[in-house]
């Protein structure tokens, strides 16, 4: 029934937002619970740690995919490093601005 | 960065164990549909949890929004400057699958997973190496970062991840007004990520 479930939800484009935009009102209304935030976070970092597991299972049980192993790290890398160097360039052009909407640098 | 080995940690021994062949794939599959429709959920949860956002905005005014936008724009640069890159170094990307994986901005389990439950784990591999990388550039480097480009350098570098796990380098290298920015920052990235992904995906 859960993959019947889980196959529905998939067929509709926008199932992923949809699940993160039902999330925010739920949140919004239990932020002043300690036991639902502590629960929620619990819970987000608990599935997170299986389903990277997870991940690592499917590569792992590939023969192809895991032999193109440091093949998939190094793209992994140079775009990750090209994106944080990006984001530097055209930060530190708008940094001026930036600090002016900050009150100033006034930090010294 | 703990947070970020552990996470390397599991997916390091996720590809043990379906290497030694322990766990049938196809669980492993199905498992992972319906987590992820539970993670999106409380990935939600926790932006409802956080009013901190509306305080900034009413606090710094509009300005403030450049530095999310920054990083966008920086990492849409940077894609295109490396998927015109790869090919020389043999490893040429569809640059929907560059910018897909770009537009994690350092929130790796998320874009990690999302991007493997569209059934590509060999993407959404790369997609978490990328995104951790954010966070480890900013830890290990962030003095460095600043004396470069200013106390928004962490900030910039850390993307998604300057609300959380990297607050505190950005608090201790540039101050407190760059914690707080950088609060503002991470969680508008934190919520397009989804969105960015599945509009990348769909539609590009």
């Amino acid at each position: 029934m859960w993959t019947a479930f889980c196959d529905l939800l998939a067929d509709m484009p926008l199932s992923y937002i949809g699940c993160i935009l039902a999330g925010i009102p739920a949140g919004y209304l239990l932020r002043r619970r300690p036991l639902a935030v502590r629960t929620a976070n619990g819970t987000a970092s608990g599935i997170i740690y299986a389903l990277l597991f997870l991940l690592g299972v499917s590569l792992g049980a590939d023969e192809d995919l895991l032999s193109r192993i440091s093949e998939l790290g190094l793209r992994g890398i140079s775009i990750g490093i090209a994106c944080a160097a990006g984001s530097l360039v055209v930060v530190r052009i708008f940094s001026a601005t930036l600090l002016r909407s900050s009150g100033g640098e006034n930090r010294q | 960065m703990k947070n970020g080995l552990l996470i390397l940690a599991c997916f390091a021994a996720g590809i043990l164990v379906g290497k030694l062949g322990w766990i049938p794939r196809a669980l492993g599959d199905g498992a992972l549909d319906l987590s992820l429709y539970i993670l999106l959920f409380v990935a939600g949860m926790g932006m409802g949890f956080d009013t901190r956002n509306f305080r900034i905005v009413r606090d710094l005014g509009w300005r403030v929004a450049l530095l999310p936008m920054s990083v966008i724009l920086g990492s849409a640069l940077g894609s295109l400057v490396i998927w015109g890159l790869l090919p020389f170094l043999g490893h040429a990307m569809p640059l929907r699958d560059v910018l897909g994986v770009a537009a994690g901005f350092g929130y790796y389990s998320l874009s990690s997973v999302m991007i493997a439950g569209m059934g590509q784990p060999a993407l959404g591999s790369v997609a978490l190496i990328a995104n951790i990388s954010h966070e480890l550039i900013t830890m290990l480097l962030a003095p460095l970062l600043v004396r470069l480009a200013g106390g928004f350098a962490p900030v910039a570098t850390a993307g998604a991840a300057a609300m959380d796990t990297c607050l505190p380098v950005i608090a201790l290298y540039g101050g407190e007004r760059y914690a707080i920015m950088g609060v503002f920052s991470g969680m508008v990235l934190t919520m397009l990520v989804p969105v960015l992904i599945t509009g990348i995906f769909a539609w590009f």
